[in-house]
């Protein structure tokens, strides 16, 4: 036998102990300009294309305007706006996930999106500093990325608001 | 229940509006004093041709400048879609869609109060003699 096929065999043996499973939630990656964001899959309606943007009078920065998507109307969000206050750009590639939380539903503008991604479930993962966002949960390390996790509640409970940020 | 709503219909670039036909008190040619409602709205401003648009709401009056094609519809419930949920643009209470496109309509009470506070208001109606 070789040293490898040994080594394997040894571990086969070994099995897999209860502390090196990891809890994991599938989510979805959305890329605004040079970050990266995750959404809980179970909060995304749905991703789309970039559809017709209408846009609507008085909004603030981070509201580009709002879109039908499947016979309703949804008010699309920019979070690299929020968040720096820089718009993303936009790319044939870009899209929009829809997300819903609390009867709220919003559409955020990606360039790219990316899933699902199984990431660790909450308590295994680093909490967000505290000069975070309160809409941004946590940060999660996956497949050299760094992803900051999303509550969806949080952010469409301040969209909602009408808060700046 | 009302089932059909007469409008003006105007643009501001290249986005649509409608205000109740019933809050409009003048339509007029560009008229260098109109505040323009693009600009107050934070939208760019169109190439469409200048006109004036007069509303009345609560008891006061406004002048904008907005831009043409100003027409007046009619707008149906079967028409008419509410908001989005998430976030309720403060100056439209609904969307329509004519001819194939969206048309928003605005509330009156609020358009006149744009940018205003409450003890900034604009001129009060004056009544006919």
């Amino acid at each position: 036998m070789t040293e490898l096929a040994a080594l394997v065999e040894g571990a086969g043996r070994r099995g897999l102990a209860v502390d090196d499973v990891v809890a994991t939630r599938a989510h979805v990656g959305l890329r605004t300009n040079s970050r990266w964001f995750a959404v809980a899959a179970d909060d995304v309606v749905e991703v789309i294309a970039l559809p017709t943007v209408t846009r609507v009078p008085a909004a603030p920065a981070h509201v580009l305007g709002v879109a039908l998507v499947r016979s309703r109307l949804v008010s699309l969000v920019d979070l690299e706006q929020l968040l720096a206050g820089q718009p993303t750009p936009r790319s044939e590639r870009g899209r929009i996930a829809v997300v819903r939380a609390d009867g709220l539903e919003l559409g955020l503008v990606a360039m790219a999106t990316r899933g699902l991604l199984a990431l660790p479930d909450d308590g295994a993962t680093e909490v967000a500093p505290a000069e975070r966002p309160p809409w941004i949960a946590r940060e999660v390390g996956h497949d050299g990325l760094r992803l900051a996790v999303l509550d969806v509640a949080a952010l469409a409970a301040l969209v909602a608001r009408g808060a700046r940020p | 229940m009302t089932a059909e709503v007469a409008v003006v219909c105007f643009a501001l670039g290249d986005e649509r509006f409608a205000v109740a036909s019933a809050d409009v008190v003048e339509l007029d040619r560009a008229n260098a004093l109109a505040e323009p409602l693009a600009a107050l709205c934070g939208l760019p401003a169109g190439t469409g041709a200048a006109r004036t648009l007069t509303v009345a709401a609560g008891g006061w009056l406004r002048t904008f400048a907005v831009e043409a094609p100003v027409e007046v519809r009619t707008v149906g419930q079967a028409q008419a879609v509410p908001p989005p949920t998430g976030w309720r643009p403060p100056l439209v209470v609904g969307f329509a869609r004519l001819d194939e496109r969206w048309v928003q309509l605005l509330d009156s009470l609020a358009l006149v109060a744009l940018g205003r506070t409450p003890a900034e208001p604009s001129s009060p109606v004056q009544e006919s003699p």
